[in-house]
């Protein structure tokens, strides 16, 4: 008997040891400033069994007029639809200019100025939805990393008595270089995998997802930042414009199919497209001769972004699409974000 | 200025300074990027002040802090139209301190003051002369009036917006409540209209949109009034309400009107004006009921920020030839053209302006052929009413496309014109650029012309760039002409001439300076910033780059053009004492005896004699003068005399030198440095040869070595040990032989290989 059970238990424990990392969850950000989740979202959510959402709760923003931080686009929300989902992850944006214009003492004040405020939006939250960690996304240069940390590291003391994670967003050059960015005080990273390009130039292919600007800063790299590492990945697409040279602005949401009225758009190349007379487009007014250039994320980048990412993939416990948008949904079928999940 | 006004003034211009623009500042830059650097000659003297679009449109701070700030307007057209509507009784400082400072309870005193007349006015508005017209003629209405708006007040305040705001919905629909009820019970159409205002802002700011639309319409019908600022204030949160509501056309008309009419609420009006399609903005314009109307939605679309207003342009001169937004996109346009082109073919930093700010942008050439004909067109035949305005902008166009005779031409007609003095000095400078840009050759005629410009027009004191701009023009001149030295000191000073002497621009500045007669541009040219004449400084150079490549008789011939006793002033040294290891920054001992320039060439030809003349003494005197060579290089304590700068780092640069000129970043022209150690070592040779002392030979040999080392490090090449070799086969019982092993490491470690 003495025997047996002693089996029984080295059973176990082999067979506990060698369970294999379950594969990451899916879950999605949500950054717009109203959480009003539509009936295409809700579905997408369900079929896709994601419990977990990203939402941007405000940004922080250094005011130049009144010379302080100030928060920005409070989220507002509507609790219908919402109950499908179990964890919700408040994200707090702070521009990197904060940290360089704000004095010391105002930067003493802010680890609970946004604690407070995180602790203000979530009220509007249904009761049973969880908050097991706080995002804070910064991407913080050289000049801001001492503040930023010091930030990070004040803000954990308070998540961690609540008995939240602390995690922050890593760009990719933090990931390739985590001794020359530095490492952010916090329990788990989030990889951004997306806004790799070159925005401003008319040349770049895709600034969105460019998996060869992305290959040098994972290739002959082990999966071996210093933090867990989740993954975020862009399901979004948007129109680059370019007038008289240079880059003017972005619309959001803008695909070809908006671009195939001949009249007023003449097709360059695929992607690229040459406005024929002054005419509005996606809340804007744009000129004739300005150029536009769709960037979107196809299925078949997205596959390859799984390959390329495959080790970091294996140790993370979320994958997050960014973000929650009836439109930007609509470029990738329901079955190719899911196949993202499959062995 | 009237203390209501003077404080607000204070308090504004300090939320001023924390609310200007202030530079974006970004670490992310790329590091060394260059300024962008174009002319700019255009002054905000152009601009009417009045015109709803100047202070936001044209980048002039100055007129975005005198007319654009919408919070000291609102209070000040506020204050004026209390004013006014008290037939101007009371002065404006009263009405400031009643309206925007006392406090709700005296305000609640002022009117129990005026419904009993045997009160007294409360202790602190006693000195108020709005508080006592108030209590004199019985105006219960604006007493009662006022207090409901010091009720209003916390609610519709700025608040911290870390902290959670207070619901105060209920209060807030209270006060609607009572409001309407004061309302309904009011006389007066003109306290009416403010108690509308206090109650459409409430719901306005409640968010409940459909109230404020409900209030507007029921509110606004039941007020007959003269016209007012505050019926735009109310516009502003209807034109918010329906906005909310989706109807983006409505509000945008709305919003226009508001831009066009209310100087308090022209900013928030500007930033809320939103038309997003074709189908908005043929709403829109349906919904203006005149031309004006109309200009005044094509402006709001042709302002914003990278547009190409061309088009919007002659849509307003069609529906309103006369339209003040016509002046100020002129002006917008004229600044962005300028900054674009002009001086373009003589900007020496166009390709820095092209590779990193995309300056001149593609298309602009073109683009300025379609401005130039609308503005043409609309002189001909349109008889703008800012004639003045117009015509100069016909005629900088001009010089900003390159053709400065027509320039000339259209500016001397507007020079016809009756304008202010302000505005005159703005056309001299236009004319000053069109005159300068438009010179072909240079002569002593131009040369002459520029100094009178410089000198004489206090026109290129007050634009900064003239400066700039004169002297990238002479430089294209000079380079075309092959005038070397004129064009040098375009770009250079005497400094970066210092670093790197070029032999032929010193020679052409030499013979103007040395000339019988030179015009003022030229003494201008030559004058340096204690008013003296560079022109010894310039032989100084001269001589001092031929004492380092060793030609010393030249050298000395040259100094001899300055005046013997003016030799000391260009320095003292003395380059003729030993030191076994090389110290860049020792100097003499105090006791030396200390030689000018020309004297140390004198004493190295003394020397020189001497050794001919004297073969059994040879030997010293050749040492001696190896010393001086060596000790003036790069290497030696001495290099001031051959060099008058001299950076650490060129020895390490030194690969990418030529002819011992090295790289710089501080200079365009590079850095010469006198790493010439061949003559030093000729000397030491000659001494060894002769040197009967096997001391003086040793040590001879010594300094040799370190040439050596010093020519193999500046070739790099491998180390060769030819003097080492000598020290230790010949000289290795001398006594400088163990001093060099004690003080030499290097030495020491090579004699125990």
């Amino acid at each position: 008997m003495r025997y047996s059970s002693l089996w029984l238990s080295l059973i176990f424990l082999f067979l506990f040891a060698c369970r294999q990392k379950e594969k990451p969850l899916p879950a999605f950000y949500h950054w717009q400033t109203q959480l009003a989740i539509d009936t295409t979202q809700e579905t997408q959510l369900e079929r896709l069994g994601v419990s977990r959402l990203y939402v941007k709760f405000f940004d922080v923003d250094w005011d130049a007029g009144r010379q302080q931080l100030i928060p920005k686009a409070a989220l507002q929300v509507d609790t219908t639809r919402l109950t499908g989902l179990e964890e919700i992850v408040p994200c707090v944006y702070i521009t990197n200019r904060s940290f360089l214009e704000a004095t010391d003492a105002q930067l003493a004040q802010l680890p609970n100025q946004v604690y407070r405020k995180v602790e203000q939006l979530k009220q509007q939250l249904p009761a049973d939805i969880q908050i097991r960690e706080l995002q804070v996304d910064c991407d913080w240069s050289a000049r801001t990393r001492a503040a930023f940390f010091d930030f990070l590291t004040e803000v954990r003391t308070q998540t961690e008595a609540l008995g939240w994670q602390l995690s922050a967003t890593i760009r990719l050059h933090q990931l390739a270089n985590p001794e020359g960015t530095g490492i952010p005080p916090v329990d788990r990273g989030m990889l951004m995998f997306y806004n790799m390009g070159t925005l401003s130039s008319w040349e770049e292919h895709n600034s969105i997802l460019n998996l060869e600007t992305a290959l040098p800063y994972l290739s002959g790299r082990r999966a071996t930042y210093p933090l867990p590492l989740d993954m975020a990945l862009p399901v979004f697409n948007w129109g680059v414009l370019f007038r008289d040279g240079r880059f003017t602005q972005l619309l959001n949401n803008l695909d070809t199919f908006q671009l195939r009225d001949s009249t007023r758009f003449e097709k360059l190349a695929p992607y690229r497209f040459r406005v024929r007379k002054n005419t509005y487009l996606q809340g804007s007014y744009i000129y004739q001769d300005d150029l536009i250039r769709i960037e979107t994320v196809q299925p078949a980048q997205l596959a390859a972004s799984r390959k390329m990412l495959a080790p970091y993939l294996n140790a993370a416990d979320y994958v997050s699409f960014y973000h929650l948008d009836a439109s930007a949904l609509k470029q990738i079928p329901y079955a190719d974000l899911e196949a993202f999940f499959d062995d | 200025m009237p203390t209501w006004k003077l404080f607000l003034t204070i308090n504004l211009l300090l939320l001023g300074l924390t609310l200007a623009p202030l530079p974006v500042r970004s670490d992310c830059g790329p590091l060394g990027q260059p300024n962008l650097n174009t002319y700019t000659f255009l002054q905000p003297i152009l601009a009417d002040p009045s015109a709803p679009g100047t202070p936001y449109f044209l980048d002039y701070e100055v007129l975005y802090e005198e007319y654009g700030r919408q919070s000291y307007n609102q209070v000040v057209a506020n204050v004026q139209e209390w004013q006014e509507r008290f037939c101007n009784e009371v002065s404006v400082d009263d009405i400031y301190d009643l309206v925007y400072k006392a406090s709700i309870y005296d305000v609640r005193e002022l009117v129990n003051s005026v419904n009993n007349r045997r009160l007294p006015l409360p202790i602190n508005l006693r000195g108020n002369g709005f508080a006592r017209y108030i209590k004199d003629t019985g105006c219960d209405e604006t007493a009662v009036y006022l207090v409901f708006a010091k009720e209003c007040e916390p609610y519709v305040v700025e608040y911290d917006a870390w902290e959670l705001r207070e619901d105060n919905e209920d209060r807030m629909r209270n006060l609607i409540e009572r409001g309407r009820r004061a309302f309904m019970d009011t006389e007066s159409y003109y306290i009416r209209l403010r108690y509308a205002y206090q109650l459409i802002r409430l719901a306005h700011y409640l968010r409940d949109y459909e109230l404020t639309v409900q209030l507007y319409d029921y509110l606004m019908p039941k007020i007959d009034n003269d016209p007012s600022i505050i019926e735009y204030w109310i516009m502003g949160h209807y034109a918010g309400a329906l906005l909310a509501q989706g109807k983006n056309v409505e509000a945008s008309y709305l919003y226009s009107l508001i831009f066009e009419n209310s100087v308090g609420k022209r900013e928030s009006a500007l930033q809320s004006f939103s038309l997003k399609s074709e189908e908005d903005w043929k709403n829109c314009l349906l919904l203006c009921k005149t031309d004006e109307e109309r200009a005044t939605i094509h402006a709001l679309r042709a302002y914003a920020r990278d547009s190409k207003p061309l088009d919007d342009m002659k849509a307003i001169y069609a529906l309103d030839p006369d339209s003040h937004h016509l002046d100020v996109l002129l002006i917008k346009e004229l600044k962005r053209l300028e900054k674009n082109l002009l001086g373009l073919s003589f900007n020496p930093q166009k390709r820095e302006n092209q590779s990193f700010y995309n300056i001149p942008r593609p298309g602009t050439g073109q683009y300025v052929i379609s401005f130039q004909d609308f503005v043409r067109r609309h002189n001909q035949t349109g008889k703008p009413a800012n004639a003045v305005l117009w015509t100069m902008a016909e005629g900088y166009l001009e010089a900003i496309a390159g053709d400065y005779y027509a320039a000339q031409k259209i500016l001397a007609k507007a020079a016809k014109l009756k304008m202010s003095d302000k505005m005159r000095e703005q056309l001299a400078a236009m004319q000053i650029v069109a005159q300068v840009a438009a010179f072909q050759t240079v002569n002593e005629e131009v040369e002459t012309e520029i100094a009178r410009i410089k000198f004489d027009d206090a026109t290129y004191e007050r634009f900064p760039d003239f400066k700039r701009f004169i002297s990238d023009k002479m430089s294209q001149l000079y380079r075309e002409s092959g005038q070397e030295g004129k064009l040098f000191l375009q770009q250079h000073n005497l400094t970066d001439l210092k670093v790197n002497p070029q032999i032929a621009v010193i020679d052409e500045l030499l013979n103007v300076a040395n000339a019988d007669r030179q015009n003022r541009f030229e003494r201008d040219l030559l004058r340096k910033t204690d008013g003296t004449s560079m022109r010894n400084d310039l032989i100084d150079i001269k001589a001092t780059y031929l004492m380092s490549r060793g030609e010393i008789v030249a050298a000395l011939e040259t100094f001899r053009e300055i005046d013997e006793s003016r030799w000391e002033s260009y320095g003292l040294y003395n380059p003729f004492e030993a030191h076994l290891i090389d110290c860049i920054n020792c100097g003499n001992r105090d006791s030396l005896t200390l030689y000018s320039k020309p004297a140390i060439i004198q004493r190295i030809r003394e020397l020189e004699y001497k050794a001919l003349a004297d073969r059994e003494k040879g030997a010293i005197y050749f040492y001696q003068i190896g010393l001086a060579y060596y000790n003036m290089s790069y290497f030696g304590y001495a290099w001031k005399t051959t060099d008058y700068f001299r950076s650490g780092t060129s020895i390490n640069n030194r690969r990418r030198s030529a002819g011992g000129v090295v790289p710089t970043w501080q200079f365009d022209y590079g850095n010469r440095e006198n790493f010439n150690t061949q003559l030093a070592e000729e000397y030491f040779r000659k001494t060894i040869q002769l040197a009967k002392n096997k001391e003086l030979a040793a040590t001879a040999a010594f300094m040799a070595a370190k040439c050596e080392q010093a020519q193999n490090y500046v070739a790099g090449e491998a180390r060769t040990y030819r003097y080492f070799n000598l020290l230790l086969e010949e000289y290795a019982d001398t006594k400088f032989y163990q001093k060099a092993i004690e003080e030499c490491r290097h030495f020491a470690s090579y004699s125990a290989r």
